[in-house]
C-alpha cells in the first residue's frame, strides 16, 4: 500500500468516527438519471437511475445563502421569506484508496449526453423533508487527502 | 401600380399575388402569409363585410363572391387601390378557424415542443416543429435564473407573458358575445455554447454536438425562424385553444434577438402578438 493510501485510510477512519458520533446530519446522494429523451422534454421517460450514497457522511456546510432564484429552497423557504438557491460545501471526502473513498468521477459523474441528469440530493435538517436537489458547481480534488464539492440548490424533478 | 400603395397595402398586394392560384396539397389554396386574422364566419358570403388584420392593421373588406371557404373573392384590395386586381383568393378554412379544448385564457397551451403537422398536408408538415426538438424550461422558470441547471438549458424554451390588450381600433363592447384580445408574449429559447458544453447540447437532425457548440447563434436564429413558421401557420396552431377561445393569428412583433448570458449560455428572444377571440359569456377566472 502506497503511503498516500495509508494516510487516506487513516483520514477516512477519523471521518467515519465523527459520523458515528452523529456529527454529520446530512446525507449526500449522488444521482445519475438516464432518460429516453433530453431530460425535461415532453414525453421523456426515466430509463435508469444510479445512486451513490456517500459513506461516511461528509460534513455539509452552507457556504453562502446563495442567490435569489425560483429554484430556491431549504428550510428557510418554508418561512415565507425569500427563495434562495443556497450554496453548500460538501467535504472533506476521502479520495479513493484501496478500501474506500471516492473518485472524482464517482462524486461528479459526467453528463454524457443531454439525456443524462446528474444531481446531488441532500437530506438533513437544513433541507425540506423529501430532500433537495443540487447541481454541482465546483469540485476541488487537488488535495491528496480530501476532496471538496460545492453544490447549489436547483430544481427538483 | 404597387409603388403607389403604402407598405401595408403593398404587403397585402404582394402576398395575394404570390398566393393567387397556388394550390395546397390538401386541395385547398395556400393560406395567405401575413393574413393574421379573420373574424371567421361560418362561410364567406358575397356582399357581407369582413375584417382582416395584417401586421396589426385592421382592414375591412367585402366579399364579392362566395363559395364557402373553398374559393372566395374579396374586394378590399380593389377598394384600397382603386383597381380590380384579383379575381379570386382562396385559403383553407383551417387556417382561419380555431377549435379545441383547453381552459383559461391565461394558460394558453403554446407547446412548441410538440407542435406537429396534425393532418393539414405537406404545407403544415414543412412548417411544423419536430417533436422533442425543444423542451420546456425547468419548472417554467426563467432561463435567466442564476440557478438554472446548465444540463437542461440547451433548447429549453420559456414563455414570458408580457401584456394583454384590446385589439387596436376595436375597443371591446361588453355587450357583444365575443371580443378580441391581443396577447404579447416573449418566446425565449436557451442555447449552450463552448467546447465544454458538448454533452449538454441537444442536437437534432444532422447537427453534430462538437460543431453545434461553436454555432449557437446560428442555431438560435434558425430555430427562431422555424418556430415562427409554425406559430404563424394557422393549421398547426388552430387546434390549441378551446373553452370559448379562438386562435385568430400570430405575428412576430419586432426582430428575434439574442441575449448572451455568459457562462456558455445564450437566449434567443422573439416577441409574438397573438390575436384571440374570446367568448364574453365565459368565466375565465382561475
Amino acid at each position: 500500500m502506497a503511503a498516500v493510501d495509508r494516510f487516506r485510510a487513516a483520514a477516512n477512519y477519523g471521518r467515519r468516527a465523527v459520523d458515528a458520533l452523529g456529527m454529520r446530519p446530512t446525507t449526500v446522494t449522488i444521482t445519475v438519471e438516464t432518460y429516453s429523451l433530453p431530460w425535461n422534454t415532453t414525453g421523456a421517460t426515466l430509463q435508469s437511475t444510479s445512486t451513490t450514497v456517500l459513506s461516511p457522511r461528509p460534513k455539509v456546510v452552507q457556504a453562502s445563502a446563495g442567490v435569489e432564484s425560483a429554484f430556491g429552497g431549504g428550510a428557510t423557504s418554508d418561512t415565507g421569506g425569500v427563495l434562495l438557491a443556497g450554496v453548500y460545501t460538501i467535504g472533506p471526502i476521502t479520495p479513493s484508496f484501496s478500501a474506500g473513498g471516492y473518485t472524482i468521477t464517482q462524486l461528479a459523474p459526467a453528463q454524457t449526453s443531454p439525456r443524462v441528469r446528474v444531481y446531488v440530493q441532500l437530506d438533513g435538517p437544513e433541507f425540506q423533508t423529501a430532500g433537495e436537489h443540487c447541481s454541482i458547481i465546483g469540485i476541488d480534488a487537488t488535495h491528496p487527502l480530501h476532496t471538496t464539492m460545492t453544490v447549489q440548490l436547483t430544481a427538483l424533478t | 401600380m404597387t409603388q403607389l400603395l403604402d407598405p401595408i397595402e403593398r404587403r397585402i398586394v404582394q402576398t395575394l399575388e404570390q398566393n393567387r392560384g397556388t394550390t395546397g396539397s390538401d386541395g385547398s389554396m395556400d393560406p395567405i402569409p401575413g393574413l393574421v386574422a379573420v373574424l371567421t364566419p361560418d362561410a364567406i358570403v358575397a356582399g357581407q363585410n369582413y375584417r382582416v388584420t395584417v401586421d396589426g392593421h385592421l382592414i375591412n373588406f367585402t366579399a364579392i363572391t362566395n363559395d364557402t371557404f373553398a374559393d372566395f373573392a374579396i374586394s378590399f384590395v380593389a377598394q384600397l387601390t382603386g383597381l380590380s386586381l384579383f379575381s379570386s383568393i382562396a385559403t383553407g378554412a383551417a387556417s382561419i378557424t380555431c377549435t379545441s379544448t383547453v381552459t383559461r385564457v391565461w394558460t394558453l397551451p403554446i407547446r412548441v415542443d410538440v407542435m406537429g403537422p396534425v393532418a393539414f398536408g405537406a404545407d403544415a408538415t414543412a412548417r411544423s416543429i419536430p417533436a422533442h426538438r425543444l423542451r420546456r424550461s425547468l419548472h417554467n422558470a426563467s432561463l435567466r435564473d442564476p440557478a438554472y441547471q446548465f444540463g437542461a438549458f440547451d433548447r429549453a424554451y420559456e414563455l414570458e407573458w408580457l401584456s394583454t390588450s384590446d385589439e387596436p381600433d376595436a375597443p371591446t363592447n361588453p355587450f357583444d358575445g365575443v371580443s378580441l384580445r391581443t396577447l404579447r408574449l416573449s418566446l425565449n429559447i436557451g442555447y449552450a455554447y463552448g467546447t465544454g458544453a458538448a454533452n449538454e447540447v441537444s442536437t437534432t437532425g444532422y447537427e453534430v454536438t462538437t460543431t453545434s457548440v461553436l454555432h449557437a447563434r446560428k442555431r438560435a436564429l434558425s430555430d427562431a425562424e422555424d418556430v415562427y413558421d409554425a406559430l404563424g401557420f394557422g393549421p398547426i396552431v388552430s387546434g390549441m385553444l378551446g373553452n370559448g377561445l379562438s386562435w385568430c393569428g400570430c405575428a412576430r412583433d419586432g426582430a428575434t434577438t439574442i441575449d448572451d448570458l455568459g457562462g456558455g449560455r445564450l437566449v434567443s428572444v422573439t416577441t409574438y402578438r397573438i390575436l384571440i377571440e374570446k367568448t364574453n359569456a365565459t368565466d375565465y377566472s382561475p
